[in-house]
């Protein structure tokens, strides 16, 4: 069997999951997405959540963004930054929010869950001012 | 080595029909039974599946239909230029939205180039069970992987227990798990929904032990996953990787409905399985023969280049 019929396959395979891997420890991606086969290893991005807050105004309750409202651009963003956890995101989905002089905070939020305690909570995994 | 004069009962097909001299022990048609052909129908309407999957309309219908053509042509199946263009087709959603396509497009693309790579001689079935041999290992090694290194595995399948995403036909039996299992999704619902505060949790309804349970649940799926890869690579030919993977495949189907998902590893198995003349080959066809024709039936209910056209013509049925 020549060495491409043999080898080429499953090389691809490895390398699509090397980069893969290396982007979920050190870009935030998430394990479902990108062809590592990390699907049930962890929440599904569309349980993740992008909280925008006014600093200038801490009592006011923040906006949710979603896949489904908002300006074409902002959308596009917002779910490229739920499978994709990172301030480099949040800096691309900022760029496509209407201009606003009063600073403002981007947050993720990721679901977690304690099987002991059977308690679910939230935590916070990229924020970015703006 | 000797050679013999040629009688037609002797000869298949295409030898008496080139009325060409062969050697008296030349194989002419290796498994005549078609099981090559009944493998690459296979992955062909698995390909179709995932081309009406994600592709948009009228694109997804377009390549879908070459794919599901080809199987009835004399040799179009087995053609390494068609399974090229395959691959080619599938890496175009692959390089424009990796972060949006699902993870069997990415089998599907292995699957396609092993096929253009097999070539169309005698090795053919030989190299496309050894690739779809190491796919299928890769697969499982890396979704054992993949759960190994997560710090939210186990919490994660706890939470799909004790909300119904996981095994919820076999939990939820009883009035009573059935309306804990309703509660804590509700109560989930709620709270994810609500404003993120640092510390806020939400208390859901488990039983005593509840914990070792989802632990053992979480390493019983990873042992699983780690022994079909290793079974894949080492013991393809053996009953007990037909017996393991079926298993798994039909356990996969019961706990989550990912039938295209399911599909594609069925057919992997089903390339494994034709690489020798077995009957467990018709374990894989029943499982695709289930699998997907209710894909199709999901596929042809949601926003999917099929559901747009269904839409189109007026005959769209949406859960």
């Amino acid at each position: 069997m020549p060495l491409a019929q043999r080898w080429l396959v499953p090389l691809l395979l490895v390398a699509v999951a090397s980069v893969q891997l290396a982007r979920v420890s050190f870009g935030g991606q998430s394990r479902w997405r990108g062809g590592g086969f990390g699907m049930y290893s962890e929440f599904h991005p569309n349980k993740n959540q992008i909280w925008l807050r006014a600093l200038e105004h801490p009592d006011a309750p923040p906006g949710r963004l979603t896949e489904t409202e908002g300006a074409p651009a902002t959308r596009r963003a917002v779910a490229r930054c739920l499978r994709l956890r990172s301030r480099a995101c949040l800096g691309e989905l900022a760029a496509t929010l209407p201009r606003d002089p009063t600073p403002r905070r981007l947050e993720i939020w990721q679901p977690a869950f304690d099987a002991r305690a059977g308690t679910l909570s939230r935590r916070r995994v990229a924020a970015l001012d703006f | 080595m000797r050679w013999t004069t040629p009688t037609p009962h002797r000869l298949a097909a295409p030898a008496r029909s080139a009325g060409v001299r062969l050697l008296e022990k030349t194989t002419v048609a290796d498994r005549a039974c078609g099981a090559e052909r009944l493998a690459a129908a296979a992955a062909l309407a698995v390909q179709a599946l995932i081309f009406v999957e994600n592709f948009p309309f009228p694109w997804g219908l377009l390549l879908a239909a070459p794919a599901l053509l080809l199987p009835w042509t004399a040799s179009g199946w087995r053609s390494s230029i068609a399974w090229g263009l395959f691959a080619l087709a599938d890496v175009v959603p692959l390089l424009t939205r990796p972060l949006f396509v699902p993870n069997h497009l990415f089998l599907m693309t292995y699957v396609a180039l092993a096929l253009c790579l097999a070539g169309a001689g005698e090795g053919r079935v030989r190299s496309m069970a050894a690739n779809a041999r190491w796919i299928l290992a890769g697969v499982m090694a890396l979704a054992a992987l993949q759960k190994l290194l997560s710090v939210d595995y186990s919490g994660f399948v706890g939470f799909m227990i004790a909300t119904g995403g996981f095994a919820e036909p076999v939990l939820g039996r009883g009035a009573a798990a059935a309306g804990a299992l309703a509660d804590n999704a509700a109560q989930a619902a709620h709270f994810l929904a609500s404003v993120p505060v640092d510390g806020a949790t939400q208390a859901l309804r488990v039983p005593a032990g509840f914990a070792a349970y989802a632990r053992g649940a979480a390493v019983g799926i990873v042992v699983v996953e780690g022994a079909l890869a290793a079974l894949a690579l080492f013991r393809p030919d053996r009953a007990l990787f037909h017996v393991v993977y079926a298993g798994f495949l039909f356990v996969l189907g019961l706990v989550r409905s990912e039938l295209l998902f399911l599909g594609a590893l069925a057919m992997l198995g089903l390339l494994i399985a034709c690489a020798r003349p077995s009957r467990w080959r018709w374990l894989y066809v029943a499982i695709l023969l289930v699998a997907l024709p209710a894909a199709t039936v999901r596929l042809a209910r949601s926003a999917s280049s099929l559901g747009e056209a269904l839409d189109r013509a007026g005959l769209a049925r949406r859960p």
